[in-house]
């Protein structure tokens, strides 16, 4: 089982393994890409993997039939499947790629047992829960307090973070369902956001141009989680910190 | 078919260049009050001081003007289009 040397793993969780957990999980390693729009689970269907994105990015998203939105969101810094973490295989969740990459996953009963024979695994996969929680907490945040120009700036930044690139590959529609919120409106917000500068916009792209004043835009709403999730792993999630 | 959902605002007209798919031009009317309504009622957004200087100007793929929906339709008992 050569090809999972940790010095290569991208996933940040999988990275900062001590050599010894890491042992313990990499046979049970798998390779997989993931495309866009594909689920990596779905709502009330038991959850078989715990998957570590290398590349590309995932979202959690509640989808309750009067409309679906997303409640997380997470790249190469974290893990999917935060259910079978804590010990349940299912959620009222479902996970939606949103960028396609790739990923290293494990089947859940694997990561149980080397979850069991380490103390420190254990602690750094709860670690990530906490920072998740946070994260979907700010989520809670800025959906009830911020406009949807703030909320799209936000969510543009965490996408940012969690891609390689400057170019956003992502519709209005796929937006809208992110943010919960009517296309039009995300149209308009992407108008306002390219209207001063701190994006491009063309079909079916972003490119992000001024991360800074696009932060500024965010105000409030964007960088507690982040800075929560740098306190925590003393490495960080936000892009250029 | 594919109808397009632009908007007018104070003059500017912001167009769609997504679409949805929509059974017929019947079904334009409902899904255009649905989403009016939803923006009127749920969305905050810095950049529309009122909805209701906003109208739909839906279009098909021809680029055919199919409705012209001021917002101010959403509220019941509107007159429509002053």
């Amino acid at each position: 089982m050569a090809h999972f040397q940790q010095s290569v793993i991208r996933n940040r969780l999988l990275a900062s393994l001590s050599p010894d957990d890491f042992a313990l999980v990499q046979p049970h390693l798998e390779a997989v890409t993931f495309e866009v729009r594909e689920h990596l689970f779905r709502a009330d269907q038991k959850i078989a993997h715990v998957t570590f994105p290398e590349f590309g990015v995932a979202s959690i998203v509640a989808d309750t039939g009067e409309g679906r939105f997303e409640v997380g969101m997470v790249g190469s810094e974290g893990l999917v499947g935060v259910p079978i973490v804590l010990g349940v295989d299912r959620s009222p969740h479902t996970c939606l790629v949103q960028a396609s990459g790739e990923a290293v996953r494990i089947g859940a009963e694997a990561l149980h047992a080397a979850m069991d024979q380490s103390l420190t695994l254990r602690a750094l996969l709860l670690r990530f829960v906490h920072t998740f929680i946070v994260q979907v907490s700010q989520t809670a945040y800025a959906n009830a307090g911020y406009s949807i120009e703030e909320r799209l700036a936000r969510w543009l930044l965490m996408t940012h973070d969690r891609l390689e690139r400057d170019d956003l590959p992502i519709t209005h529609e796929f937006m809208s369902v992110m943010l919960g919120t009517r296309r039009p409106g995300v149209t308009l917000a992407v108008q306002m956001l390219e209207g001063v500068g701190v994006i491009r916009a063309t079909r079916g792209h972003i490119t992000v141009r001024d991360r800074d004043k696009l932060e500024q835009i965010a105000g409030q709403s964007y960088g507690f989680a982040e800075k929560e999730y740098s306190n925590v792993f003393q490495f960080p999630i936000k892009r250029g910190a | 078919m594919r109808y397009f959902m632009n908007m007018r605002y104070r003059g500017r007209l912001i167009p769609d260049y997504e679409g949805d798919e929509l059974a017929n031009e019947e079904a334009v009317r409902g899904h255009a009050l649905a989403t009016a309504r939803d923006l009127v009622f749920r969305t905050r957004m810095d950049t529309i001081r009122s909805w209701f200087d906003c109208s739909f100007e839906v279009t098909d793929e021809s680029g055919r003007v199919v409705l012209a929906m001021p917002f101010d339709e959403v509220i019941p008992g509107s007159a429509g289009p002053a």
